[in-house]
């Protein structure tokens, strides 16, 4: 039979993401240097602490978490959550769920439907924009400095957006360590963009995978933290938070915290589409938490990954032409590079692979007609020093006969 | 700030109700309940000692493995072990038949993703598995409701409302059917009505949805063929699931069909979850690799058979005479029917308050709206005892409320 003549409209248009796609075609390329995953180092897995604990948990608490669990997630995680958060939060504000992916998939259910606008951020992440597409939402990117969104820009868009009719519906954002920009909101431009949402009613969704992943400075509160401790009333972050990169993806435990509400929804989703997260997975990370193990841990995983950014940032400046320009992100596993206007990253990519360096076109984290080509993502956790210092000088040495 | 949330829900979304299941479960906690509502195995079937030791395994040998992100496929290893375990049953597939998902609700939600768009029309069983009517509902599907006999949906009146849709302009996108100890009409289709609904999809070109969650838990009777098997074609799509012969905890389910067909499932999944945690999926891979499953699917249906056995004889014993209830060979669950006036929803939550016992109202599996005088009861969850207790409970329940009626 024809599948093709039954599958949904959306289906039929639905494409695979491009990274998965672009890692697959170097897959096979012998002693490559990849600079293009955004794999946690699996050094950084706190795998000992899970291996008792998950013995642990099945061995005391077996046939709890072994059986069916609640849409909303558990509550004994959610408890050790909440201190954790250090907020005065309840459990009906928060839902957990398969990974952040899972979160900003229900999140986005509940608020769009075809055609309504999401604003986003030039670059942002490719994989939620994939989420985003294949719920057929109109993305709308708005362009960065240092900072975050440009204000003005941001304004702009909004304005233009409303005249043409168009239902904005949120604005999503990733404030920390930004992937792929690198960047970090400054604390004023946050206020300044929550207050403006506040003013024209539009929901900001803040993915935080990587927060907690700072190496250097001072941490900036959260879009979420600064909207309930400064802003009246404060239901408009909601705010994904992720354990893929703390204590490792193959958990794939995240949680969402917002109005109780939307989450309330986010969980109605939750329990058509997987009923319930990974009851036992939960329970670990409950009791990693209440052991008072994550302090510690990412303790250890900052000075694990410092000397890694602290290496491609030298290697950069030691190598790199002087008109090329990259961000030099306090924490986070990403960097971003700006090529001078003439030099396409794409093609970069596949003379690239000819030299055994990888890493992932900057075109490919713009929303599709809105892509910038002279810029690309280099990935710092992957690798290995000496990797890192022949990678960037081949990739420098490419850029420089280009020149 | 958003003052009425409901403004900015999506239509999708607004006119959603929790399904009834899981409302129950709210009541889960009153103390002494005795609860036949939702399809929960018993925790005395979880195998926590052979876990204990392959968890210790995996996080000692390929603890990188487990905890790093995986293909969205699902573990290349549990894929072949059940392509395997399929093989041995006489099933030709391959790994690349199979992608693994987070249990087999989410690939309900990914098969109703794929092939629905709002309007389009699916057959259905009347009853069907609620959590599928919900999953279908999601995406706006109009759902045709065939009657059954005692094999199953009735093959003339499906093949009727197939043509009906036709010629309305409206080719059904799939046939969605539980062959094995129906949920929650407790039936299992013969050979031959399995062979009579592959024909009719071959005949108009539609999909088959075989769901197979029960399938394993026979307690008496031949073991039938199952569609995937008996088309050939792989114009069926088989769903499995480990949650009623493993541990629901750990959410693994899997889609077996046509590559073209797996390949819009996993891209769909992308945007949904990237991947089920690989954690679980080398547990469960490494248990079945040691062998494992099959001894601990004959030991649970040796505990549900007896489970069954007591609710039958009780319900023998204690339900009014207006009552008749199904005999499944397998499965987790009986249903009840009683005389036309009853109506077992609005009496569920007297029943609980009263008696403290709680069954599902046989209209949500409906989609029809019909099946008000019908409830369906779990027999795997609670023990032998209470089984028996609770059947005396809402036999007195249902015995008062005819009394009361006359």
């Amino acid at each position: 039979m024809h599948y093709s003549d039954s599958f949904s409209r959306i289906t039929q248009v639905m494409k695979s993401s491009l990274i998965r796609e672009l890692v697959a075609s170097t897959k096979n390329i012998p002693d490559l240097i990849s600079f293009a995953g955004g794999f946690p180092s699996p050094a950084t897995f706190p795998y000992q602490q899970l291996a008792s604990l998950f013995e642990e948990v099945v061995k005391n608490e077996g046939s709890d978490v072994l059986q069916y669990g609640a849409s909303e997630g558990d509550i004994l995680l959610k408890e050790q959550l909440m201190k954790w958060e250090g907020y005065e939060l309840k459990p009906e504000e928060m839902v957990i769920t398969v990974g952040a992916t899972n979160a900003i998939y229900y999140y986005t259910r509940c608020l769009i439907n075809p055609g309504d606008v999401i604003l986003c951020e030039a670059p942002s992440f490719l994989g939620t924009l994939v989420t985003f597409d294949a719920l057929e939402a109109d993305c709308q990117s708005i362009a960065m400095d240092e900072e975050g969104i440009i204000m003005d820009e941001l304004k702009d868009k909004v304005r233009t957006l409303r005249q043409q009719g168009k239902n904005i519906k949120f604005l999503y954002i990733i404030p920390d360590f930004h992937n792929p920009a690198g960047i970090t909101y400054s604390l004023k431009r946050r206020k300044d963009i929550i207050q403006y949402c506040i003013d024209n009613e539009i929901p900001i969704l803040e993915d935080n995978p990587y927060s907690r992943l700072r190496f250097y400075g001072e941490s900036v509160p959260t879009f979420y933290r600064v909207a309930k401790t400064e802003f009246h009333p404060t239901d408009i972050v909601t705010e994904v938070v992720s354990f893929s990169k703390i204590l490792g993806p193959g958990l794939r435990i995240a949680y969402a915290k917002g109005d109780k509400e939307l989450i309330e929804k986010m969980v109605s989703w939750q329990q058509k589409v997987t009923i319930t997260p990974d009851c036992v997975a939960e329970r670990v990370v409950a009791r990693f938490l209440e052991k008072g193990l994550m302090e510690a841990h990412l303790k250890n995983i900052c000075e694990y990954y410092r000397p890694y950014l602290q290496k491609m940032l030298d290697e950069l400046e030691k190598h790199m032409p002087s008109s090329v320009h990259w961000t030099k992100p306090e924490g986070g596993i990403f960097l971003w590079l700006t090529l001078p206007e003439n030099i396409n990253a794409d093609e970069l990519f596949i003379e690239a692979s000819k030299h055994k360096v990888s890493f992932i076109p900057g075109s490919k984290f713009y929303p599709e007609g809105q892509e910038r080509f002279n810029t690309l993502r280099l990935n710092f956790t992957y690798s290995t020093f000496e990797q890192i210092e022949k990678g960037v000088c081949s990739l420098a040495e490419l850029l420089k006969a280009k020149l | 700030m958003i003052n009425d949330l409901q403004e900015i829900l999506s239509v999708n979304i607004r006119g959603m109700k929790r399904s009834a299941i899981r409302e129950l479960l709210k009541y889960l906690n009153q103390p002494g309940l005795i609860s036949f509502s939702g399809g929960f195995p018993a925790p005395q079937s979880f195998p926590v000692e052979e876990l204990k030791g392959i968890i210790a395994e995996v996080m000692e040998n390929e603890p990188y493995y487990a905890l790093q992100y995986g293909t969205t496929e699902g573990d290349n290893l549990l894929r072949s072990q059940l392509a395997d375990r399929y093989k041995k049953l006489g099933i030709d597939v391959t790994m690349d038949n199979i992608i693994i998902t987070t249990a087999s609700q989410q690939a309900l939600d990914l098969i109703a993703k794929s092939f629905i768009d709002r309007g389009d029309t699916i057959i259905v069983g009347l009853p069907t598995y609620l959590g599928a009517l919900s999953a279908f509902n999601s995406y706006g599907a109009d759902m045709i409701g065939i009657p059954m006999d005692d094999e199953g949906e009735i093959p003339e009146i499906m093949e009727d409302e197939i043509k009906k849709s036709i010629n309305r302009g409206k080719k059904p996108k799939f046939i969605y059917v539980i062959p094995d100890f129906q949920n929650p009409a407790g039936m299992t289709m013969s050979e031959k009505r399995r062979k009579e609904i592959i024909d009719i999809a071959h005949r108009y070109d539609i999909l088959i949805l075989e769901d197979s969650p029960y399938r394993e838990l026979r307690y008496e009777g031949e073991s039938q063929r199952t569609l995937y098997e008996l088309d050939g074609t792989q114009q069926v799509v088989l769903l499995g699931t480990f949650s009623k012969i493993f541990c629901p905890g750990f959410r693994i389910g899997w889609v077996m069909g046509h590559p073209d067909v797996l390949d819009k499932v996993v891209i769909g999944k992308q945007a949904t979850d990237l991947c089920t945690p690989p954690f679980t999926q080398r547990i469960a891979a490494r248990y079945m690799e040691k062998g494992y499953l099959d001894p601990k699917i004959s030991e649970i249906c040796k505990m549900y058979k007896s489970k069954q056995k007591v609710m039958l004889e009780a319900l023998d014993e204690f339900m009014p005479e207006e009552f008749t209830w199904t005999k499944p060979q397998g499965g987790l669950f009986l249903m009840a029917t009683g005389p036309e006036w009853i109506d077992t929803d609005a009496l569920l939550i007297d029943c609980i308050k009263e008696q403290n016992v709680a069954y599902v109202a046989g209209t949500s599996f409906f989609c029809d709206g019909k099946g008000q005088n019908t409830m369906r009861l779990n027999f795997s969850y609670e023990s032998e005892e209470n089984n028996r207790e609770g059947c005396r409970r809402l036999g007195t329940f249902l015995k008062k409320v005819i009394a009361n009626k006359s």
